[in-house]
């Protein structure tokens, strides 16, 4: 009697494989399911937070862009402004200039007529009287006399209207050819000439704000309380109602340790904080967009209500900021850098027609306060998924080693299949099944644990570091793409080439377990080394694919191990030297270096005059600022090397991150304007930490137009106290250098130390499961020396030593290798951020890292003990061909 | 009455390595056998058989000569439809039965069904083999002689037209041996499948129908068998 057709049994091995294995299954489903959860939860999180900070921009009224000016802005200004339109300087500039001829030229005019007048009469008369014997007293008063009588007459009068008209068109023509110069030297800079299609539909806002001490060592920005432009999102607690209280940033909060109700001092004035917030332009705390780092430690921002905002600052404290808005928000980051180009020449204009200054200007896509977190994201999702791309592999090339193994293991049973009948298909899919039904109910498990645990795990880890609005989880495609597809797709492809290339031999080839193409005839001749040593040889040459996937493995958690133990190497190694890597402890800055009666300000504290530019270096990805310094001959705090004239010296880490050379040529472009500025490197100066050009004073003054005495402000080693508030622009301390460093730390944290952890187990894994591949195919021959009469820990020094000696190779190649690639990695990222850090890992650190993963090799070498310990006697008698 | 030829071998050389070290184990061998015929292939080590079975079975190929079945000859077959041949046509029986170690029994014997569009009712087969009670048996929990039953029920439950046996005694001992013999004596009588078995035990060639003694890569003798006795009658 016939049976019915039936499914393909084989697929029954399955659950008896797992349960056979379950322990290496087992291991390797718990890491997939963290990394996958992790990653997922990341892709959740980031995205949800994504959503809500573009949402925010709306909510939120977020700016498009702000600009600061060095006094309030006029209405006409702010009209100006609004109508989008290029202001016409060159008009501005002849008004201006008949203005100021108009001003003076009477007074002048008259003054130079008059005397030129009196002269002739004088001369008249003393020619008249030349003969006369007359005193000088009484020539004099005859002169006088004349001089009176001359001005009545009618000659007079037309003489004067004369010499007037034509005096004046005079002036006036020397005014206009001096305006149409000043105009060409504006228009230039700015490229006035090209057309300038208007900026339609935009809002300006005033945002005024004041940088107050907050406590005994923060700094805090207070703005307004306002609901028209970048208002607060409240996490806990209520806006302020009166002059006693203030709202401030949730993640300075949290760092300070400050609670809702607790009173802190700004800028002398005890205030009761009501809200904790977060300000949809202070995303992330910048202090200023071209700080390498943000600081939520130090830096704090809040709001207060108007009337405590005019009672607080003052115009030695406000700060003119204006934010804008376009109606209709550029769909695209470059519509909005053509955008704000064309507003920022509008902006220099009517400024400039508005008898104002531009102090700075900042479109939202340059901002890093706002940007950066988002990018952020963007950036560690990139190389979590690189990371996690690269686990991925590692993972399929174990899977991959592992049925290498059982292939060769049932090599028969697969030819016999493959002479019933079996295609080399079927067995492919059947082999293939293990790690692909594992990779997707890991992806599974680790996709519903990334929606519920991961990306609260994710998202309290951002909110640690940034200061953003509340979210809400949004289902995301790119999570399930990057955590189940792409994994799913690495772990198949990888399995598919090394299944196919496993079976690719003959059912017969199959039948003999010759599954060797080498066809070598003799075994690899050996060096006549003891029978020990022959011995691990060969156990090494007979799993040269384990290893190989070991090494891929090890460098891998080396890369990793390099960052997490190097990250804290560089960090400190900066706040240890930090005193040495700056030029002085205090750099004041001057808003003027001469006082309301023009006199020259001075200080009493020990101190050198230095000069100060700040321009920008051209980077693909970031506008970043390089200081230019103007330094004092025989300077004691930036000693100058010695450099031929027009040679400038560099620090290091500007030659570093642009690959600057002594005797290269480099620019750096003005801030604003369309000017550059070319530099010969005369020599590089290794200690300071900044992005910094230093020049001889003189030559300084030279490049950037300056008087010949002109300064911008004192290096000094002591806080100056004797130059009033008003007239220092800004006081750059090692605290400000050093607040970088101070962020890094805090955010990594220890951090760092579960990420050594973390290396240490997936180290322990790694071996775990390529030994267990070494020891399970050497289970014969383990049995067989045992029935020879080999003591287990004899057995164990041939198995482990020869293992081991490959591992700690490994590791030291892994080493060099995993330090290599993460100090090109920490490169690629600092080139996308401002400052220059070089990646340091001390001889102790690479000791520790050889270490750390080396106790991962220990623990799972006492299992292996064991393992080889139960191998039964009998294993290679049932198993005799 | 004349039996209609279902193999036929013509010819076949095979040689093996190369230069010196080649060695021709198949030195033109003819023969033919009819449908449901049970044949034996016999001689000593090195004479050949197991190649020849090889060669039959689509797992290795002649250098001259053919192997035809049922008219197609398999030197005019691709790889893919090799596997075809041996999927519709074949079952293979091993010395060493190389069953998979955990699947159970009934399941190492629907991995023979699986390829077959019409196999044989399982249960029934297992009540023939004798492995009822022992179905859900693992390999390792089996004997010597259960192992190779259930490789035989792998291998007939897809009802093949030719039974492979390479040496299918070669590792049991005597009674395990004669049980086995009886067991594809029994098959070949109910199923009517063409055997070909590969042995060195001259005994069993009185139990064949059709008895090919190889040496030295070629056929000595050809011998037909009216007078066959059944396995349990078998004595070496």
């Amino acid at each position: 009697m016939a049976g019915k057709k039936i499914r393909n049994p084989l697929i029954k091995r399955l659950p008896r494989e797992f349960l056979g294995e379950w322990k290496k299954y087992l291991v390797v489903f718990i890491f997939l399911v963290a990394i996958i959860g992790s990653v997922s939860g990341m892709y959740v999180a980031n995205g949800s937070m994504l959503q809500a900070a573009d949402e925010g921009i709306e909510k939120y009224k977020r700016e498009d862009g702000n600009f600061e000016l060095e006094k309030p802005a006029s209405e006409e200004l702010i009209k100006g402004l609004e109508s989008g339109k290029q202001a016409d300087i060159l008009e501005y500039f002849k008004t201006e200039g008949k203005k100021e001829l108009d001003d003076k030229f009477d007074e002048e005019f008259n003054k130079e007529f008059d005397e030129a007048f009196n002269e002739e009469i004088g001369k008249q008369v003393r020619e008249n009287v030349k003969d006369l014997d007359m005193t000088e007293d009484q020539i004099k008063d005859l002169i006088s006399d004349s001089i009176e009588e001359a001005k009545a007459s009618e000659e007079y009068e037309k003489e004067y209207k004369d010499a007037y008209d034509e005096a004046y068109n005079e002036a006036l023509d020397e005014v206009s050819k001096e305006v149409e110069k000043e105009y060409k030297k504006a228009s230039d800079k700015y490229e006035l000439d090209k057309d300038n299609e208007a900026v339609k539909g935009i809002r300006i806002y005033e945002n005024f704000f004041a940088d107050l001490s907050e406590g005994e060592e923060s700094k805090i920005r207070v703005f307004k309380l306002q609901d028209e432009i970048n208002t607060p999102s409240v996490f806990e607690g209520t806006l302020p109602t009166d002059t006693n209280s203030i709202a401030i940033d949730r993640m300075h909060a949290d760092n300070a340790g400050l609670k809702i109700g607790d009173t802190i001092n700004i800028g002398g004035k005890d205030l009761k904080i009501t809200a904790f917030i977060a300000l949809p332009n202070y995303s992330t705390l910048y202090e200023n967009n071209s700080d390498t780092m943000f600081d939520a430690i130090k830096f704090d921002v809040g709001v207060v209500v108007p009337e405590l905002f005019e009672e607080m600052t003052n115009e030695d404290n406000l700060r003119y900021s204006y934010a804008w808005r376009y109606d209709t928000r550029p769909e695209s980051e470059e519509k909005e850098n053509e955008l704000s180009e064309r507003f920022l020449k509008v902006v220099i204009t009517q400024v400039l027609a508005d008898d104002n200054k531009l102090e700075d200007y900042l479109p939202s896509y340059l901002n890093q306060a706002i940007n950066f977190a988002t990018d952020d994201f963007s950036k560690d999702l990139g190389m979590v998924g690189v990371f996690m791309d690269i686990f991925m592999v590692v993972i399929a090339f174990i899977f991959g080693v592992t049925i290498s193994s059982t292939i060769a293991k049932e090599s028969k049973v697969i030819g016999t299949l493959r002479a019933s009948g079996y295609t080399r298909g079927e067995l492919i899919r059947h082999y293939i099944l293990v790690p692909v039904v594992i990779t997707l109910i890991a992806s599974a498990v680790g996709n519903i644990l990334g929606y519920t645990v991961f990306k609260d795990v994710v998202a309290s880890m951002y909110y640690n570091s940034y200061s953003l609005p509340t979210f809400e989880v949004v289902w995301n495609l790119t999570a399930l793409y990057k955590t189940t597809l792409i994994p799913f797709a690495i772990m198949f492809f990888v399995n598919l080439i090394v299944i196919t290339y496993k079976l690719r031999f003959t059912p017969l080839e199959f039948l003999r377990k010759d599954l060797k193409k080498t066809k070598r005839k003799n075994a690899m001749r050996l060096p006549r080394w003891s029978f020990f040593k022959r011995f691990r040889l060969r156990i090494i040459f007979q799993n040269v694919s384990s290893y190989l996937v070991m090494a891929l493995g090890v460098i891998f958690i080396m890369f990793l191990m390099a960052f997490a133990i190097g990250a804290p190497d560089t960090i400190n190694k900066i706040k240890d030297g930090a005193e040495g890597m700056i030029v002085c402890d205090y750099q004041t800055l001057l808003k003027s270096t001469t006082d309301e009666d023009d006199n020259e300000i001075v200080t009493s504290v020990s101190s050198e005059k230095f000069s100060l530019e700040s321009l920008r270096i051209e980077n693909k990805n970031i506008n970043e600022d390089v200081s230019v310094y103007g330094i004092a001959d025989g300077s004691s705090y930036v000693p100058m090397k010695d450099l031929a004239s027009g040679e400038v010296m560099i620090t290091k880490p500007l030659a570093q991150k642009y690959g600057i050379k002594v005797g290269d040529e480099f620019e750096l472009n003005a801030r604003f304007e369309k000017v550059s500025y070319k530099f010969k490197v005369g020599a590089i100066e290794d200690k300071y930490l900044t992005l910094a050009v230093f020049m001889p004073a003189g030559d300084f003054n030279e490049k950037f137009d300056r008087e010949e005495n002109e300064f911008s402000g004192f290096f000094s080693n002591e806080r100056i106290n004797d130059i009033d508030d008003k007239y220092i622009a800004k006081v750059i301390t090692i605290e400000d250098i050093m607040k970088t460093v101070d962020q890094l730390d805090h955010s990594m944290g220890n951090s760092m130390f579960y990420f050594q952890v973390v290396c240490v187990i997936l180290a322990a894994v790694l071996t775990f499961l390529l030994t267990k591949v070494i020891i399970d195919k050497s289970e014969n021959s383990i049995s067989m020396v045992k029935i020879l009469g080999y003591k287990n820990s004899e057995i164990a020094s041939l198995y482990i030593v020869g293992t081991t000696i490959v591992f700690i190779l490994i590791e030291f190649i892994g080493m060099a290798l995993g330090i290599g690639l993460i100090t090109l990695a920490w490169e690629a990222i600092l080139q996308s951020m401002s400052g220059w850090y070089e990646f340091y890992v001390s001889g102790i650190s690479m000791v520790k890292m050889i270490v750390f993963v080396f106790i991962g090799y220990l623990l799972v070498v006492l299992l292996d003990f064991r393992r080889i310990k139960k191998v039964p006697m009998d294993e290679a008698l049932k198993n005799v061909e | 009455m004349v039996k209609e030829t279902f193999l036929t071998v013509s010819n076949v050389y095979k040689a093996f390595g190369e230069g010196d070290s080649r060695q021709e184990v198949l030195r033109g061998m003819d023969f033919t056998v009819a449908k449901g015929e049970f044949c034996v292939l016999l001689g000593p080590s090195g004479s050949g058989k197991s190649t020849l079975l090889n060669i039959i079975g689509g797992i290795d190929s002649a250098d001259d000569g053919y192997i035809s079945i049922a008219g197609d000859k398999l030197r005019d077959m691709n790889e893919k439809a090799l596997t075809m041949y041996r999927r519709k046509h074949l079952g293979y029986v091993f010395q060493l039965y190389n069953l998979i170690p955990n699947l159970n029994v009934k399941e190492n014997i629907e991995v023979g069904a699986y390829l077959s569009d019409d196999p044989l009712d399982i249960d029934e087969l297992l009540n023939t083999l004798g492995l009822w009670d022992h179905r859900y048996k693992l390999p390792n929990q089996l004997s010597g002689g259960q192992q190779q039953r259930t490789s035989i029920g792998r291998a007939i439950v897809k009802n093949p037209d030719i039974l492979l046996c390479d040496e299918p005694t070669g590792a049991l001992d005597y009674n395990t041996s004669k049980e086995i013999l009886k067991l594809i004596e029994d098959v070949n009588q109910k199923y009517g499948n063409t055997v070909i078995m590969v042995t060195h035990n001259n005994a069993i060639q009185d139990m064949a129908d059709h008895t090919i003694k190889l040496r030295d890569g070629k056929v000595r003798k050809n011998i037909m068998n009216d007078n066959k006795i059944s396995a349990v009658d078998l004595d070496w």
